[in-house]
């Protein structure tokens, strides 16, 4: 009986390790190719140039000790890649992009921040709006 | 920022945490006098948990500005005082011990397992070193946490302390966000992903080295090489972004503290292994929540080891046992009050929750669930490679090799870990058992890796020793010898194996008593919480005029209600043509709310179909508790019209707390 633990491990070897291996090979390999990469070049391999190029621009505008209305819920996940790439800007939760007439309303804009991002991982990726603009249209300018 | 830059700061921040960490081990016999290999494992460990921990707990204790020179000084401390030791030690000449040859087959496993776990570790240190990908949790919580306590340059940044920001998961403890910062800060590096990955990837190679080591104590070279080889191999250990070493997710760093913590303590008891485990399960408490009931389980096993144990070994036991758990203790306080500058908000708060959910109720609906979810994520193929499937039949066919005094307290701690993955199940804001799709592979591979390590070891090395006809060869003689007190269990009387049994069970039941207790305690103290007087909120001089026949509600929080943790506000508020702008005033004031959304309210349509579309007549506003909310509160809803109508809904009291 003991030596159906072998057996098993044996198995489970034979079946996992090439994997295992083959893994760190693929790695090794594409990180030959992207040893050189910068950390603009590297992000973009894994969210796309425009992506990377809209965070540069919201960087170039929000200062690192700002806070930014950030509306949440958007599909993939995207408020929570674009407040880490944001960081350490905080955000401030805007709510769904549907909620907007609700939420961003001109008698609420003396609490909320100036700029308003609205998240995106695809196109154009993410965009910086005048949360007063917001406001007063009740919806996505 | 180009590649060389990341590559200079992972690699150096991790030869930073091998230097502090090499200096500590200096200063432990029980972990100098081990092999080279095993005292690399064992610095890395001790190294994280000594620059981070003490930059975590002098920024607790004194509030310091997080900067290099924080980060360098326990590293130069560490560094220095392991250097004096080892030029004093080499001035006293101590007797060698006797050199022990192993065996060629045990020569040829570990050099095996050495292979397969340099290989594969090499092409993890590659990914970490030019991919960016961080894992979901990773920017979610742990790397945004360190973006955050870099640019304050302080443990409890605004990003934390501040309600209004919208943090997922913000009393999550920050020991690696902390070990990222200590790179960053160190290597003067900027944002750059790659910098912090290499951090998190030698965790893999140093969990490996340290369970060789572990379960060589137990079960011998052969069998402990083996056991390595089998978990490296597991894809989600090291190949996987969400948990594993190639992310940013603190599962890996909380297995190893943890479990190498945890089977320090079941070795002779010396109190330098103790100090070690201390340390490592302090760690393990300010790494992630989970920490703190894995280190509990830990001590709970070591316990039950100390009373059932020879007595000739209790004293030392206990005293090892005392030495951990005021580390822990003291992770636990510290971890505590950094919590209650922190508004706990977007997080599932399981312990505010208990006491406010049946927890039977919550048993009946959901563990029936819990098997089949369980099974389909032992089920993947991708994630684990049939690893469970493998161990459950190494583990009942070399059953044979577990019956060891080592054995019993080893399974105690996973039963209790596995009760408090359970309880949280039961107390989760998830549907059903829908938390098991994230966290069961984590929980089982990363989480409790260590454990299970030396539990396979044990079991092939069973089914070693019946295949090979292993003789007591000059290495069995050392692994008993090393062994010591934890030896075979053969010379105990029926009677004493009895009361083991029932003091395993007694310790077994325990925490489920713990639980149930504190659950009841936790539902009186809310329902004897004073109340008092409502304040009025002032409407006085508001250019708004009131109208009664502006239709809303208020449906939460219930009149007299108690609130734990995060409260939420719902109601509805719309008139036949438009919804209602709707204003939350807590004792008088308007609070920034965490967050505020619009829902629809069917139910209102069907009672009221007068009122027309209710796809976004209900609202609901989230606000975050902090310590100075706890007690009697007010609350009243305003509704308003575009044309400078309002009307105060009745003003509601409810009582929170934390």
């Amino acid at each position: 009986m003991p030596g159906v633990a072998l057996a098993a491990l044996v198995l489970f070897l034979a079946a996992s390790l090439p994997g295992a291996l083959d893994a760190s090979r693929s790695r090794l390999k594409s990180a030959g190719r992207e040893r050189a990469l910068d950390a603009d070049e590297a992000l973009a391999t894994l969210r796309g140039q425009d992506y990377v190029a809209a965070i540069r621009r919201i960087r170039d505008v929000l200062p690192e000790d700002s806070e930014y209305l950030l509306l949440v819920g958007t599909p993939g996940g995207a408020d929570v890649f674009v407040r880490f790439d944001l960081a350490p800007r905080r955000a401030v939760s805007g709510g769904a992009i549907a909620d907007i007439p609700h939420n961003v309303t001109l008698s609420r804009l003396h609490a909320l921040p100036a700029w308003t991002v609205v998240p995106r991982l695809d196109g154009p990726g993410p965009r910086l709006v005048a949360t007063r603009l917001l406001a007063e249209k009740g919806a996505l300018p | 920022m180009t590649g060389g830059a990341p590559f200079v700061a992972g690699l150096g921040g991790v030869l930073l945490f091998l230097a502090a960490g090499r200096g500590l081990v200096e200063l432990l016999p029980a972990l100098r006098e081990r092999p080279r290999a095993a005292r690399l494992g064992y610095s890395y460990l001790l190294g994280v948990s000594a620059v981070a921990g003490s930059t975590y707990l002098l920024g607790i204790a004194f509030d310091i500005r997080i900067g290099r020179g924080v980060v360098l000084a326990p590293v130069v401390l560490l560094v220095g005082s392991g250097l004096a030791a080892w030029l004093l030690r080499r001035r006293t000449p101590t007797p060698r011990s006797p050199t022990i040859h192993p065996p060629r087959t045990a020569v040829f496993a570990a050099r095996f397992a050495f292979g397969v776990g340099a290989c594969i570790a090499v092409g993890l240190f590659a990914a970490a070193l030019t991919k960016p990908d961080l894992g979901w949790d990773g920017e979610m919580s742990w790397s945004a946490a360190a973006r955050w306590v870099r640019a304050d340059r302080s443990v409890t940044p605004r990003a934390l302390a501040d309600a209004r920001a919208y943090v997922t998961h913000p009393r999550y403890p920050i020991l690696m966000p902390l070990a990222q910062v200590a790179v960053q800060e160190t290597f003067d590096v900027g944002d750059d992903r790659r910098a912090v990955k290499p951090l998190y990837a030698a965790f893999f190679p140093a969990l490996l080295l340290v369970l060789f080591d572990l379960a060589r104590r137990q079960a011998g070279t052969c069998a402990a090489a083996l056991a390595a080889v089998a978990l490296a191999v597991v894809p989600v250990l090291a190949f996987n972004d969400s948990g594993g070493a190639d992310g940013t997710f603190s599962d890996v760093p909380l297995g190893a503290f943890f479990g190498a913590g945890f089977l320090l303590l079941l070795g002779r008891a010396r109190t330098s292994e103790a100090v070690a485990a201390g340390l490592l399960l302090g760690a393990a408490v300010l790494t992630k929540n989970e920490g703190l009931p894995f280190a509990a389980s830990a001590l709970g096993a070591v316990a039950f080891l100390a009373i059932v144990g020879r007595p000739t070994e209790r004293r030392a036991r206990l005293v090892a046992l005392g030495l951990a758990a005021a580390a822990v203790l003291a992770a636990g306080l510290a971890l505590r009050a950094w919590q209650s500058h922190i508004p706990q908000r977007f997080d599932e708060d399981y312990a505010g929750r208990l006491g406010q959910v049946s927890l039977v109720r919550e048993a009946r609906a959901r563990l029936p669930l819990l098997p089949g979810a369980v099974m389909k994520e032992m089920a993947s193929r991708e994630d684990l490679a049939g690893f469970p499937l493998a161990a459950a039949l190494i583990l009942v066919a070399g059953a044979g090799g577990l019956r060891r005094r080592v054995v019993p307290p080893i399974v105690l701690c996973i039963t209790y870990c596995l009760g408090a993955y359970v309880l949280a199940l039961l107390l989760s804001t998830w549907g059903g058992v829908e938390q098991v799709h994230p966290t069961w592979n984590r929980f089982l591979v990363m989480q409790l890796s260590l454990p299970l390590g030396v539990l396979l070891a044990l079991a092939l090395r069973a089914g070693w020793r019946s295949r090979l006809s292993i003789s007591r060869t000059a290495e069995q003689n050392a692994v008993t010898r090393v062994r010591g007190a934890t030896g075979p269990r053969s010379r105990g009387s029926r009677r004493r194996r009895l009361v083991s049994r029932v003091v395993f069970l007694a310790f077994a039941a325990f925490p489920v008593l713990l639980v149930g207790l504190f659950a009841s305690y936790r539902r009186v103290q809310v329902s004897t919480a004073p109340r008092a007087a409502p304040a009025v909120p002032g409407s006085t001089g508001s250019p708004w005029k009131e109208d009664a026949s502006l239709t809303g509600s208020v449906d939460e929080p219930a009149e007299g209600a108690s609130v734990r943790g995060s409260l939420t506000i719902r109601g509805w508020a719309r008139l036949p043509d438009r919804d209602l702008e709707v204003t939350v005033f807590i004792d008088g004031n308007e609070r920034a709310s965490v967050t505020h959304r619009r829902l629809s309210r069917p139910d209102v349509h069907d009672a009221l179909p007068m009122l027309g579309d209710c796809a976004s007549a209900g609202y609901e506003f989230v606000y975050a508790f902090s310590a100075k909310d706890s007690g009697p509160h007010e609350i009243v809803v305003l509704f308003r019209t575009p044309d400078g109508r309002e009307r105060h809904y009745p003003a509601r009291e409810f009582i929170w707390r934390n």
